[in-house]
């Protein structure tokens, strides 16, 4: 059922996105011009149709992108396209120069000036920039069917602080009013916004309410990054937009895109609790990042690109890592990325545009069932840590509520009051002391040492009376205020006594606390000498139930980080040891 | 060990105890009861803490009676009970869980008390060992189960599949329904006292499944026998005749 929803999922995503993309197809003519002739200087004449500049230099082209580079000049330089045929086709709706450029400019059509973007000027102060993307209607009267020429006089003194090459692109397109091929053609990164932004809510809700799951603020902080990219991304879509806050959204685009791919990598190492290569994978990475800015600097879009394909490649290196290990999930998230990975190479000239928020959909909804299944295998083990802790619980209670301590104590009791009164009260007492310590600390994760030991002496005291020995702890404690799980001395104590049998002469038990280095404590607890030759098979078989409480205690509260080790010493006598961090958890 | 001795319910005079329990206080505790019920006199009684002990103990000493802690150092008690009960003296068990008991029964112990004690169900148990006399009895256990000694290790056999018993000396045979038979330790009259009711004492030196019993042959000279299912006739004593009529009619 579960990878059935899955699947859906996916597929649903792997067609909706592409359907988005498919309305970006416009339906009326456009043509983008490319031969355009540069030449520095200013003069009025080059406006017109009939002035010659075959002779002039010709823009390079910027063939991935559709883009004329051209010269940035030092002062006002002028554009000037080749003869251009406008087909009848183009007569169906009012015809437009869509121009998107970073200079400021007035542009002309056959020498009749049809708008101006900001002012040029041969000086940066007079110079008033404009905007980036410019719409300008040609008056119909002025389209010939053959020999139109476009003319723009220009600076970009505002640019050039910018350091990114100069380009323009100029489009001669049948324009509606509306302007719907523009809004279309960002619909998938609108739809974009909407899930990844919900994606980022619905992990930083989930986060907020789990502080400590850590693969769910990656996603969030990936998520956000993501959407915030393509906020910036459709930013020219919804705003005229000024060279100023272009160059603001570039390196926005290159901050976030370096965030999401850094915050990818920290959930991939998360979810396949990686996270020791971290430092290996993380310093790679940025040092590939760091080294390609010097190729890239004066190009903060292909840097963009740059990084985060860094990104992918060094988060597919975890992910085939965790393939080799087995680990789940690993198959799905190295499909994901690699599909991710390799529309950068397909879809390389329109990347950022829209291919990209295609491969970023499936990817997100990769993660999204990654995550999802992270969280009830969380919940899964949360549960059941809290039926474990029930169980210790109950398992606590019954050893002290099963008949063989109950009767025993209580025939050895009534033997007591026959043969000394003051025993038996004494006895009653030492009861008391240990039951009351034992309703204390139910329900308890933890409880002081000092507790614990008194409970250790209670118990020492009821067994004394049972044997009729002289049992007692002696203890070397330097930490008393430490805090340890309830009744883990006091169990392996019971343990002992339940399956040894002592001397009368000497019952003493002996407990160690002592700081080693690297912040742990240690606890040495040691039986007195045994009189009984099979008390090695029992401790090591019998004690099974016992040992378990204590070992589950503690890795309730230490997780792995404890060690427990037994074994005979001296005289028949069995020593445990347990090394604990010197600091709980929180 | 005296040959005249004929262990508890055919003239045992004096009793021999071994109390078999871990815990200092409950043993010296039994101890004094037993001994304020008084209802044997008693030659011995001792204390051993654990199997071990006992083990020794029973290398060197005759026992007549075992008082068995079933929870002995956190050990299954039952493991140990099927070697007991195959030895030649009655087992009580005390136990502190009483939910033990019906199993106890089931191996062949004579009787179950439990922790904390009261002195008249003490007396109730140590009674049952004083039935000297009432030879006509049927049995009057709850055993399931028989353990037997073969080459050293315990075997146990279920009641249902012996036929009959005959006396082996200090011993018992059994005469199993596959025609084989095993040394049991238990003397007659200590096996009466632990097997189920469909078991019936018919002679001095035979017990019998009435299950397995098809008709009683009157012979000339008051002479009787019993007739089993499988053909084998068994003698009747004199003083088990009438019993037997009444509980095979």
């Amino acid at each position: 059922m579960r990878t059935t929803t899955d699947i859906l999922m996916i597929l649903f995503l792997l067609i909706a996105a592409p359907l988005a993309i498919a309305v970006d197809e416009g339906t009326l003519p456009s043509k983008k011009i490319f031969d355009l002739h540069m030449q520095e200087g200013d003069d009025p004449a080059w406006r017109l149709r009939a002035f010659d500049s075959s002779d002039w230099p010709v823009a390079k082209r910027v063939k991935i992108r559709a883009f004329n580079e051209i010269t940035l000049p030092e002062k006002v330089a002028w554009l000037r396209s080749a003869p251009l045929n406008i087909a009848p086709a183009f007569r169906r709706a009012p015809v437009a120069l869509h121009v998107f450029s970073g200079a400021s400019y007035q542009i002309y059509w056959n020498g009749i000036l049809i708008g101006e973007n900001g002012s040029p000027s041969d000086t940066p102060t007079e110079e008033e920039p404009g905007f980036v993307e410019n719409h300008f209607y040609i008056p119909s009267e002025a389209i010939r069917a053959a020999g139109n020429v476009i003319a723009v006089r220009y600076s970009a003194h505002s640019y050039k602080k910018l350091s990114i090459p100069l380009t323009v692109s100029i489009n001669v397109k049948a324009h509606r009013i509306t302007d719907y091929d523009q809004l279309a053609g960002h619909i998938p990164a609108f739809l974009m916004i909407g899930a990844i932004g919900a994606a980022a809510l619905f992990f930083g809700s989930l986060f907020v309410k789990r502080r400590d799951d850590r693969g769910a603020l990656w996603l969030t902080i990936m998520f956000t990054m993501v959407t915030l990219q393509a906020v910036l991304e459709t930013l020219l879509a919804l705003t005229d937009l000024s060279f100023d806050w272009y160059a603001v959204r570039m390196l926005g685009i290159f901050v976030f895109s370096y965030g999401a791919g850094l915050a990818l990598n920290l959930f991939v190492l998360t979810y396949f609790q990686l996270l020791k290569l971290r430092h290996f994978v993380l310093i790679s990475a940025n040092v590939a990042a760091l080294a390609a800015v010097p190729f890239y600097f004066n190009n903060l879009n292909t840097l963009s690109h740059f990084t985060l394909a860094l990104f992918v490649i060094a988060a597919l290196s975890v992910t085939s890592y965790a393939l080799s290990l087995k680990k789940r999930g690993a198959v799905a998230l190295w499909l994901a990325l690699t599909l991710f990975g390799l529309s950068f190479f397909v879809g390389y000239a329109m990347f950022l545009d829209s291919i990209y928020y295609v491969a970023m959909a499936i990817l997100a909804s990769t993660l999204l069932v990654l995550q999802a299944n992270a969280f009830r295998e969380a919940d899964r083990q949360t549960s059941e840590a809290k039926l474990r802790l029930n169980r210790l619980e109950l398992e606590l209670l019954k050893r002290q509520l099963q008949p063989h301590f109950i009767m025993n104590t209580l025939t050895a009791l009534s033997e007591w009051i026959l043969t000394s009164p003051k025993a038996s009260v004494d006895m009653i007492d030492a009861l008391a002391d240990e039951f009351r310590l034992l309703n204390a600390f139910s329900g308890e994760k933890l409880v002081s040492l000092t507790n614990e030991l008194d409970l250790c002496h209670a118990h020492l005291k009821l067994m004394s009376y049972r044997q009729d020995q002289s049992y007692r702890l002696i203890t070397e404690i330097e930490q008393a205020d430490m805090q340890v799980p309830p009744a883990i001395f006091h169990t392996l104590i019971e343990n002992a006594l339940t399956h040894n049998r002592y001397s009368g002469t000497d019952g003493t038990f002996r407990l160690q606390q002592r700081t080693t280095g690297e912040g742990r404590i240690e606890f040495a607890l040691t039986t007195p000498p045994a009189i009984q030759k099979r008390r090695e098979r029992t401790q090591g078989k019998g004690g099974g139930v016992g040992l378990s409480y204590v070992k589950a205690r503690l890795d309730e509260i230490w997780h792995t980080d404890f060690s427990f080790k037994d074994g005979t010493t001296g005289e028949h006598q069995w020593r445990t040891i347990i090394s604990v961090p010197a600091k709980v958890p929180s | 060990m005296a040959d005249n001795h004929l262990g508890p319910g055919e003239g045992a005079i004096l009793m021999r105890i071994l109390i078999v329990e871990d815990e200092t206080m409950v043993a010296r505790n039994l101890s004094r009861l037993i001994r304020e019920i008084g209802a044997w006199p008693i030659e011995s009684l001792d204390h051993a803490y654990s199997l071990d002990e006992a083990e020794q103990h029973l290398k060197t000493q005759v026992v007549d009676l075992l008082f068995l802690d079933l929870n002995l150092s956190g050990e299954d008690g039952f493991d140990l009970l099927s070697g007991l009960v195959a030895r030649p003296f009655q087992t009580i068990i005390v136990s502190a869980n009483i939910d033990q008991a019906l199993r106890a029964f089931e191996y062949g112990v004579i009787d179950f008390v439990a922790k904390p004690f009261k002195p008249t169900r003490l007396a109730q148990a140590l009674n049952r060992l004083n039935n000297k006399g009432d030879a006509t009895e049927a049995g009057k256990g709850n055993a399931k189960l028989l353990g037997i000694k073969i080459s050293g290790k315990i075997k146990l056999v279920a009641v249902e599949d012996i036929t009959f018993i005959r006396a082996a000396g200090r011993y018992s045979e059994l005469v199993l329904k596959d025609g084989t038979t095993s040394i049991h330790e238990k003397n007659l009259t200590q096996l009466v006292m632990i097997l189920p009711e469909q078991f019936q004492r018919i002679h001095k030196s035979h017990i019998v499944n009435l299950a397995l019993a098809r008709n009683i042959l009157s012979n000339p000279g008051s002479k009787y026998e019993l007739m089993l299912d499988e053909g084998t006739i068994l003698p009747v004593g004199r003083v088990y005749i009438g019993h037997l009529k009444k509980r095979l009619l």
